[in-house]
This record gives C-alpha cells, sequence and structure tokens, in this order.
C-alpha cells in the first residue's frame, strides 16, 4: 500500500468512536462514513472489548489512533508497545493510521500527556528514526497529528509550520492536521491560521480532525467537549479546497449531545468535503468481507 | 471383559459417542453469521423480541407497551385493566389492537400466555417473522431439530444396547452387580439428551443476538419513566434485546413482577453458546492511554481524542 496521500481511499466524514453513543451509532450507520478509535483503548483489554472491536470492525471502516507511542522521544521506541500496537493495526487492515506529533514519556516516565517537542533539527531527525522503525514493523501509512501547546519549548531553530514541513517531508509521511488545534494555538499564540496553512504542504493532508474547545481563564482550551465553531468551518473549507483531504474526523469526547447533534455537524463536513472536491465526493467503499 | 476393565471402555465410548453427536450438530446447526447480516439501523422490537423469546415475549412486549401508552394499566393486585385513558385506538398495530381487548376484565400476563386461543393468534401474527428469521437460519428449523432428536435418538440407543449386552452378559455369568453400569448408562443418556438439545435459537441466532447486545448494551442504562405521548421508544427495543429482567434495575422496576417467566417461556439456552460471545454490558479501558482520565486534554498537547472510553 503506498503512503503517498493520493494512492489512499476517500472515507469522508466519520467520527472518534465512544461507547457512550455506541448505540445511536449503530442506529445511524448509514450517516456515519468510517470510524476512528483510539487504539490504546483495545490493546491488551477484556474479551468484551476485543468483541466491540470486532463488531465495530464489521460495520465501519476503522482508522486506528494511536497516543502513547511518543514518536518525539530520543531514546527511540518501547519496541514491546510498538508491536502490540502495529499488531492490531494490522489486523484491522486500515487504509493508514496515526499518531502525534510530540513526545508522551522521556527518560523512562509517562508523562501522561500529549508534551509538544522543541521546533529543532534534531527532533526532526528523530521522529524520522521512529517513524522508521515503526516502518518495520508495519506497512500501513502512518500520518502524524499536530497538537496544542501552551508555551514554545525554548531553543527553536525554526517556526511551529516549518517544523511540521520538515517532518512530513522527511518522513514521507501523510498529515492529520487537527483544525481545531491549529485554531487554538493561533488564538493563544497569536497568529494567523490562514498563514499557518499557507506554509505546511496541504497536499500532504489526509484527514482532519474538528470539533469545539471552550474558554477558560482567557485562554482557549482544546477540551473536544463543544460544537465545531464556525471559524473551524472557515478553517476546513480552506483546507479541503486546497489539499487532497482524504477524511475528517468530528473528535468529540466529552459532554455529549443528543446524536443527532453529532450527525448535523457530520452531514455540514460532508458539505464542506463536497463542494471543496466540487464533485460531491463519492466515499471509496472498502469492502468489509 | 472384566467388570471395571467395561465401564472405563463403556465411559470411552460414551464420549466418543458424544463428540459425534456434537460434531453432527455442528455440521447442521452453524454458528457463523453471513457478513451480509448486520446490525439493523431501524431494528423491529416485535421482530428481535421474537427471535429472542417467541411469541410469549412478542405477548409481554406488547402489553408492555400498551401500558406506555395508556391504553391499559396496572391494578393494585398485580392485574392488568384497560386504562380510562385509552384513546385513539386506531393509531396502533393490529396486534396491540387485539391484546387490547382481551382485557374486558382484569387479568393477569400469565393468564394471556395460558391461554391456547390467545397464543394461536399471535403465532400466527408472528408468521412474518418467523419466515424471515428461518431465511437467515437464526432460529433453529424444524428440519434440523428433527435432525437433531434422530441423532440423539440413534446415539442413545446404541448406548442402551451396549449396556444391555453387558448386563446380559454379565448376569449370565452369576454377576448381578451391574448397578454402575445402570448408573453409567443413565448418565450417558442425560448427557446425550442435553447435547442433541436444539434450543428455540439457532447457533446463528445465538451469535446474532450476542452481538445485538454487544451494539445496543447502552439502552439497559438509559430506560426511563415517559409520558404515553412521548414513549421511551429505547425502553421498548432494549428489552426486546435484553429481556424484561432490564426492568428490575430500571425506572420501570415496579412493573417487572406483571412480566415474570412462565413454565410456557421458549428455552433460549441451547445445548451450547456459539463463539463464547459475552452479553455483559459495560466496557472497559485500557489504563495506559496518556488521557486515561478520560477528559480531553486541554491546557496544552491537545490529546486528539483520548475520548471517555469506560
Amino acid at each position: 500500500m503506498s503512503d503517498k496521500p493520493e494512492f489512499l481511499p476517500v472515507l469522508g466524514a466519520g467520527i472518534g468512536f465512544r461507547p457512550q453513543f455506541k448505540t445511536e451509532l449503530f442506529l445511524n450507520q448509514s450517516k456515519v462514513n468510517f470510524l476512528e478509535i483510539v487504539a490504546e483503548h483495545y490493546l491488551g483489554v477484556s474479551t468484551e472489548k476485543q468483541q466491540e472491536l470486532e463488531l465495530l470492525s464489521e460495520h465501519f471502516t476503522l482508522i486506528p489512533h494511536a497516543l502513547n507511542l511518543s514518536l518525539g522521544s530520543a531514546e527511540g521506541l518501547d519496541l514491546d508497545y510498538l508491536k502490540k500496537l502495529t499488531n492490531l493495526i494490522n489486523r484491522l487492515n486500515s487504509p493508514w493510521w496515526s499518531e502525534h506529533i510530540s513526545f508522551t514519556s522521556a527518560g523512562g516516565i509517562d508523562i501522561g500527556h500529549l508534551s509538544p517537542l522543541p521546533f529543532t533539527h534534531e527532533a526532526v531527525d528523530v521522529i524520522v528514526k521512529n517513524v522508521e522503525t515503526i516502518r518495520s514493523f508495519t506497512q500501513i501509512p502512518l500520518i502524524l497529528e499536530n497538537i496544542t501547546y501552551m508555551f514554545t519549548i525554548p531553543g527553536s531553530e525554526m517556526t511551529e509550520a516549518e517544523f511540521i514541513t520538515a517532518v512530513l517531508e522527511k518522513t514521507g509521511c501523510g498529515m492529520l492536521l487537527d483544525i481545531t488545534n491549529l485554531y487554538t494555538n493561533s488564538v493563544n499564540h497569536g497568529y494567523d491560521p490562514y498563514q499557518f496553512l499557507k506554509e505546511i504542504p496541504l497536499d500532504q493532508v489526509v484527514q482532519l480532525h474538528f470539533v469545539g474547545g471552550h474558554w477558560s481563564h482567557g485562554l482557549l482550551i482544546d477540551s473536544h467537549s463543544h460544537p465545531t465553531p464556525p471559524e473551524i468551518w472557515s478553517l476546513m473549507e480552506t483546507v479541503i479546497s486546497s489539499g487532497k483531504v482524504k477524511a475528517m474526523i468530528l473528535e468529540r469526547d466529552d459532554n455529549f449531545p443528543d446524536f443527532s447533534e453529532l450527525i448535523a455537524e457530520l452531514a455540514q463536513a460532508q458539505l464542506i468535503f463536497a463542494k471543496g472536491c466540487n464533485s460531491g465526493f463519492k466515499t471509496d467503499r472498502i469492502s468489509k468481507t | 471383559m472384566y467388570g471395571p476393565y467395561f465401564l472405563a471402555f463403556y465411559a470411552g465410548v460414551v464420549a466418543v459417542t458424544l463428540i459425534i453427536c456434537k460434531l453432527v450438530l455442528n455440521r447442521i446447526n452453524p454458528n457463523d453469521l453471513p457478513t451480509s447480516l448486520k446490525i439493523p439501523t431501524d431494528p423491529d422490537p416485535y421482530e428481535i423480541v421474537y427471535l429472542r423469546g417467541g411469541k410469549n415475549e412478542v405477548i409481554r412486549l406488547a402489553i408492555f407497551e400498551l401500558i406506555q401508552q395508556n391504553f391499559l394499566q396496572a391494578t393494585d393486585n398485580g392485574l392488568i385493566e384497560k386504562s380510562p385513558d385509552a384513546v385513539n385506538l386506531k393509531k396502533i398495530s393490529s396486534l396491540k389492537q387485539t391484546i387490547f381487548n382481551w382485557f374486558s376484565k382484569p387479568l393477569s400476563v400469565i393468564d394471556i400466555l395460558t391461554s391456547k386461543e390467545k397464543l394461536a393468534y399471535v403465532e400466527n401474527y408472528c408468521k412474518g417473522y418467523e419466515k424471515r428469521l428461518y431465511d437467515y437460519k437464526l432460529l433453529t428449523s424444524p428440519e434440523v431439530k428433527h435432525q437433531a432428536r434422530l441423532t440423539g435418538l440413534t446415539a442413545s440407543l446404541f448406548l442402551i444396547l451396549l449396556a444391555a449386552y453387558k448386563a446380559y452378559a454379565a448376569i449370565a455369568t452369576g454377576h448381578y452387580n451391574i448397578i454402575f453400569l445402570v448408573i453409567m448408562c443413565i448418565v450417558a443418556l442425560i448427557m446425550v439428551a442435553k447435547t442433541c438439545h436444539l434450543s428455540h435459537l439457532s447457533g446463528r441466532g445465538v451469535l446474532y443476538l450476542a452481538k445485538l447486545k454487544q451494539a445496543f448494551s447502552n439502552l439497559k442504562k438509559y430506560t426511563t419513566p415517559e409520558t404515553a405521548a412521548n414513549i421511551d421508544t429505547g425502553a421498548i427495543l432494549g428489552m426486546s434485546i435484553f429481556g424484561f429482567g432490564v426492568l428490575g434495575s430500571s425506572a420501570y422496576a415496579a412493573q417487572y413482577p406483571l412480566f415474570r417467566r412462565t413454565a410456557g417461556d421458549v428455552d433460549t439456552s441451547g445445548s451450547y453458546n456459539a463463539a463464547g460471545f459475552s452479553t455483559s454490558s459495560g466496557s472497559s479501558c485500557s489504563s495506559s492511554s496518556s488521557c486515561s482520565s478520560g477528559s480531553s486534554c486541554g491546557g496544552g498537547g491537545g490529546c486528539g481524542g483520548c475520548g471517555g472510553g469506560s
């Protein structure tokens, strides 16, 4: 399977799976093109949780989204963990999977949080090396997600946009552009998100994340707990019309509304996608047999 | 053959016979699901409840729904009667209209379930469901049940004849201590009967029902009382899938005694559980994720969907 975005299937608009709305999801299957699952939720779990995964995979295309590989860790990856993760990814035979441009552990200590990397050439090289390690375990394409950060690590040699561009170009990975994270950073750090979009390779963007956050003490928090605001819809339109986006995920984690509201957001995303593709997009059917 | 040695031999023969019976039943009663059989987006609660428990459960579900819709009401002494607020009878299905009319005087659910005439009506009404479920091989067909019975009878006859032969040989040579052989034979016949017993649900049906329970597990948590004008359809679908036992832990708990099981209810346990599929609700979440708190990673480092996986 080629890593290049143009060879990946079009999946359309989907939702991050959360058990809280499992029943409503099955009652509205036709309105959800695919699901993103948190990979760690299905590693070393009970039989019931494995059966849940089996049931989901029988009805939806699943895109695993990993949280804990710590691609930015200079000491390298946890190979036992990587093996379990890639076994899951290979078993699901997903068209791609995703992780974050961040680190979650250092010096053997699990930080428990997605932490920003310094925007340095050395950090780029660390990610490149870790991605090469991953490729020896799975050939399924990996796409990389941008995260939010409260402050820039001192000693940066480049801007965030330059850093992300360097990571994508040197790893050859596609991008999971989290529009919410981009918008959150632009608000909290005072820069123009549209200018940021001009500085990253939009043709490498495979998938989007979108959702709303909330304000707290003058800061915009990416809480994934509110409806998608107009600013993010607008950014999505720009990205979709410029790039070769294949999929969008509504990434609601908390404060769940009636499922019909989530379906409405998906429908809006699908409209934007159809308009951006100029052709009333048609999703590529991935056989579930 | 010396007595104890024969008993050991007989035990081996019983074991082999049971294995053969199991293999035969696995062949005639498949427990795989075709990929075309998915979780429905518009599940019919009455079809599902017929799958799960036959006509008795259809009656229970209809009566429950009539109570929720204020066509029927429970009396203080555990009976059910027509509600004085019953209106717009023509807006409900013909099945529910007929069941409503059965309550010309207060009755219990058991009174309905022990009436052959009433059961025959509902059985006839459910023919459409039955046909569809047979087409998908979710119910054990009469032909399969006949083959299972034949298998059981053949196995039983073989074991009886073998034991009878040994008993005759023992008695003919003056040995009358055949009690262990008799006990073994009886136990073997019971095991054959259990092995060859097929329930209302086929192996495929057991698996499909388990998957329905997995997909709709949240319905067990969200059963809430609603007025007749806004009936909680989640409760209806939930009960069709999980059975009336869920009433006991829900807002409808007071009504649970009205719908208790009877001897006439179909056996859905089956001689084996297809694929050992778990039917309990709830789920667990690996705690190894960076966002194991289950909340978003606001305040730095967008976690990209750690989710409340619980």
